[in-house]
């Protein structure tokens, strides 16, 4: 620890801290505009002179590490004077056009501007005339509005990873730009225009919808991946306007990707339903929630009554929280007394490590993931993870993905390929073969991290083997949705009662569903229509004695069902989410769009038949605190639960086998803008990717014939279906993917995650 | 669509004439693994190709895990690299001081008339660019010119536009 005195008050620091750390330790404001905290230091606008006594020179607060005994000033005459130049260099440089400015209110250099107290510009302005560039679909940049200050190249660099643009030309030429000025094409993150201190980068899906002053903002956590991000939803009148971040809060340092910052929309939605709808003679009729809860108690009592109580069953799906899911397992145990709660979650695998590891880590090994695509904030931290010199990441996947830049190592191939690779690197961890150095880099580090997939059988014997062969390695399962895990803790799986204890009774959802043993099924947000798994289903689903379906959209299920409830989304409920770390996070009601929520539809459901469940949030929380053990002592904002186990170890070799015949190999895609169902309500994600595409590589494209967007037939066995082309890099010859949650390729899947197709143009 | 179609069509591959970049791969190569390789292997390249093109900054970004847009800034920010192909003789008019006195306008003027280019423009044929200079320390012999590596002194227009012809009739 050093001692510094700024403006008179002494404060220790860590001797490495910067002026601008210790001035914020001693309560001391210095103004910024260049400088971001999740970001290295820069020192490019001068905003934050300091003086530092007995040094001549004036220094950048941002960038100057303390020494023992300094003394600093940040506040005199001078120094204000300077400031005040500063600001209006800036200005000159900037045009003055805040009426027309979305950022207006919520601008650092309007801030900065009253803040030195400048009130009047003595130089002209620069002409402000360059058109905005709308090639982002998602955000729009004025050159014109920009300062210069770098964050967002920065933080594309430093975090994103993806350079997507850079500093273009040098002196007062300078612009922020991309490569031969082609058109902006990123991740669409928005990482670079949370950063952006003026109006050059802003919010398309805002854009001039609301001014800052007027919304409310209301932290929560994001409802679409489970990364567990904490967001500030930011709202009006029961309308969502944006979806921001704070730095300071939660896993993610502010951090987003596409779908949680751009992706909201959703909620405000015209396909929202609004209204119960109680089928009859084949078609749907709207009803008061009051009838279609009685109408539903009123089958549910009925067929009890005839086929007994396991004749019943409930599908939970891992958008409700954990209130609910605990709900609807009691529901279905208690309430009708049947262990059919079903969810499509795995229950192999339970959560190990979190983002600290990740980051932490100096040999991580991501398995067969596209890990920046299904989870991108993990994926941040990963690269974080890769970009540091002395560290080892390593990639096992058929494509190259954009990890590729911070990779110590990448292995690509056919999908069969890659799993020879990792035998032989756990031959290579067992003592020998080609792999054997990586294998023994791996066991010798200090914190080894394996981040994989726990929904594929094959990857989940590979991570045991893994898990059995390094003691020390720390594993990452992957979950998909935001409360993937919760569910499972929660025990909405015939296998565990909330909080893993085994249960006797163990129905498959297939086969109760094949041998007509299920009668009556109560979906509450799922679709199976939509699983590969599951996706033939439809026919039995349609004819079950009784099918009710919860969902805050018509879904393709719902569409079969005899009664469908509309309920909330996330930004419309209280309750806790539990993320792929086993982070328990809540989130806050912010707006009401007339619908009930999963937890009050079970309640009003229950007491229909005769029992109270509790309803407020705050008594379904102390009753899980209560009958889930694991959740005993958890902080509902923030803790970890600690699981009784990692993997459960019964995992059998199975090699892959493509289904079909055809020359190119299909394995299935992730996408970063879409899950496929909920996602693709989001007309602004719809936009950019409008339907599920082949991604091919750029030699097999022209061997075909077919270009980036053109339409290709695909065929497998006897389905003959047409797809979108993407051309990417780094996809094998001979192999392509595809999306398999959407409901154009889910039932393709069915047979298989891997088949053997024929492609061909489409003409016309 | 029958079988036959779909074999036509596959034999129907468009072969494109593409510049060979696998002398950008050798040239990372040399680099691989090391700091610092941005700006050397940037020079090599265009050292190779007299340019660099979209394609190669692609191409080397994928080699040295660096994004294209980031060496397009690297590249932009450095007078010494360029994005378009340059003449086979890069003439070098000196805009300075001493040889604007003595009539170096003209000079530029005579090249527009022989080959129809302006600063910084290259020939269709690829035979010429202009590139206006300041002083190259030649003031003496004002108005000066250089053709790559060869200086010009004491210039007029006539005698500036025999020296273009000749180069412009060299054979290849
Ligand atoms: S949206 Fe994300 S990936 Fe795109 S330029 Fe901004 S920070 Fe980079
Ligand atoms: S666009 Fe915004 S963040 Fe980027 S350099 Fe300009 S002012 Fe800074
Ligand atoms: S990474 Fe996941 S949790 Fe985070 S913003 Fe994106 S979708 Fe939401
Ligand atoms: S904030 Fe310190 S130089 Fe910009
Ligand atoms: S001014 Fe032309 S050589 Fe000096």
């Amino acid at each position: 620890m050093v001692t510094v005195k700024i403006d008179g008050r002494e404060v220790q620091v860590e001797p490495n801290s910067t002026i601008l750390q210790a001035a914020e330790k001693a309560g001391v404001h210095i103004p910024v505009l260049c400088h971001h905290k999740t970001l290295n230091p820069f020192g490019a606008c001068r905003v934050c002179l300091v003086e530092v006594v007995g040094n001549p020179k004036l220094m950048t607060a941002c960038t100057t590490p303390v020494t023992d005994k300094m003394e600093i000033v940040t506040q005199n005459e001078k120094l204000q004077k300077l400031r005040r130049t500063v600001i209006e260099l800036l200005l000159i440089n900037h045009p003055l056009d805040c009426p027309v400015c979305d950022k207006g209110g919520d601008c650092m250099l309007q801030d900065l501007t009253f803040e030195v107290g400048l009130t009047n510009v003595r130089f002209d302005p620069k002409p402000n005339d360059t058109p905005f560039d709308h090639t982002n679909p998602f955000i729009e940049r004025d050159i014109d509005r920009c300062v210069l200050c770098g964050k967002c190249v920065r933080i594309c660099d430093e975090v994103v990873n993806i350079q997507a643009i850079s500093f273009i030309n040098r002196g007062t030429e300078t612009y922020i730009g991309t490569s031969f000025d082609q058109p902006w094409n990123c991740e669409y993150c928005g990482q670079c225009m949370s950063v952006c201190p003026v109006g050059s980068l802003n919010n398309r899906v805002y854009l001039f919808k609301n001014r800052p002053w007027n919304l409310e903002k209301t932290e929560s956590v994001c409802g679409f991946c489970s990364c567990g991000c904490s967001i500030i939803v930011e709202h009006e009148d029961n309308e969502v306007y944006k979806i921001s971040e704070d730095p300071d809060l939660g896993v993610n340092h502010g951090f987003l990707c596409a779908k949680g910052r751009f992706g909201y929309e959703l909620i405000n939605s015209p396909e929202r339903e609004k209204t119960p709808k109680i089928k009859k003679s084949g078609e749907f009729s709207e009803s008061s929630i009051e009838e279609a809860i009685e109408y539903v108690a009123a089958k549910i009592g009925e067929i009890k009554g005839k086929y007994g109580a396991d004749s019943i069953g409930v599908l939970v799906s891992p958008r409700v929280t954990n209130e609910e899911a605990f709900l609807a397992q009691k529901f279905a145990r208690e309430v009708i007394g049947s262990n059919n709660v079903f969810s499509f979650e795995t229950v192999n695998a339970l959560p190990e490590g979190t983002y600290e590891d990740v980051e932490n880590s100096d040999n991580l090994i991501v398995l067969n993931i596209d890990v920046t695509e299904s989870n991108p904030v993990l994926g941040y931290a990963i690269r974080r993870m890769g970009r540091k010199e002395e560290t080892t990441l390593s990639v096992f996947y058929p494509k190259v993905t954009s990890l590729k830049r911070v990779a110590t190592n990448f292995f690509t191939g056919k999908p069969s390929e890659v799993y020879e690779k990792i035998e032989n690197f756990i031959n290579g961890l067992k003592g020998d073969g080609e792999f054997k150095d990586l294998a023994d880099s791996f066991k010798g580090a200090k914190k080894p991290v394996l981040v994989y997939n726990p929904y594929d059988e094959l990857d989940l014997y590979y991570a045991n083997e893994i898990k059995t062969l390094v003691n020390n390695v720390i594993t990452v399962p992957c979950r998909l949705k935001n409360n993937s895990q919760g569910i499972v803790d929660m025990g909405c799986t015939p296998y565990y009662k909330p909080g893993y204890v085994k249960t006797e009774a163990q129905a498959d959802f297939r086969k109760v569903l094949e041998d007509g043993s299920l009668r009556a099924l109560v979906i509450l947000g799922e679709n199976p229509l939509l699983h590969p798994e599951y996706s033939d289903l439809g026919d039995i689903l349609g004819k079950l004695d009784f099918l009710a379906v919860t969902d805050p959209f018509m879904s393709e299920v719902a569409e079969l069902s005899e009664v469908y409830i509309p309920v909330s989304l996330f930004a419309e409920k209280d309750g806790t989410f539990t993320n792929f770390e086993g982070r328990v996070q809540s989130l806050n009601k912010t707006v009401d769009n007339g619908v009930i929520s999963d937890l009050e539809f079970l309640a009003l459901l229950s007491a229909r038949l005769g029992v109270n469940l509790p309803k407020g949030i705050d008594e379904v929380q102390d009753l899980i605190r209560k009958e889930v053990p694991l959740y005993n002592d958890v902080d509902f904002n923030g803790g970890t639960v600690k699981y009784p186990f990692v993997l459960d170890g019964a995992f059998a070799l199975k090699k892959v086998s493509p289904k079909g015949k055809g020359k190119f190999k299909v394995f299935p895609g992730s996408l970063r803008l879409h899950s496929g169902s909920f996602t693709r309500r989001s007309q602004d994600l719809s936009r950019v990717y409008a339907e599920p595409a082949v991604e091919i590589n750029p030699t097999d494209a022209s061997k075909l014939n077919v270009g980036d967007g053109d339409y290709i037939i695909l065929k497998f066995e006897d389905t003959t279906r047409k797809f979108r082309v993407a051309v990417v890099k780094g996809m094998p010859d001979g192999v392509v993917s595809l999306p398999n949650d959407f409901k154009e390729t889910a039932d393709l899947f069915h047979k298989g995650k891997y088949l053997k197709v024929d492609l061909v143009k489409h003409n016309g | 669509m029958s079988e036959k179609a779909i074999e036509m069509q596959d034999n129907q591959e468009e072969v494109i004439q593409e510049i060979d970049l696998s002398a950008v791969d050798e040239i990372c190569a040399k680099y691989s693994g090391k700091k610092g390789a941005v700006i050397p292997v940037l020079q090599q390249v265009q050292e190779h190709y007299g340019y660099l093109s979209r394609e190669m900054i692609e191409r080397i970004g994928e080699n040295l895990n660096v994004s294209p847009h980031q060496l397009y800034g690297v590249l932009t920010f450095y007078a010494q690299f360029y994005t378009t192909p340059r003449g086979k003789y890069v003439i070098r008019v000196c805009r300075g001081t001493a040889c604007h006195v003595k009539g170096s306008g003209r000079i530029s003027e005579v090249v527009k008339e022989e080959f129809g280019i302006g600063n910084g423009e290259t020939s269709s044929d690829l035979k010429f660019t202009l590139e206006e200079v300041s002083c190259i320390g030649a003031c003496g012999m004002a108005p000066v010119i250089m053709i790559n590596d060869k200086t010009y002194g004491n210039l007029t227009p006539e005698n500036a536009r025999a020296i273009f012809r000749e180069y412009a009739n060299k054979e290849e």
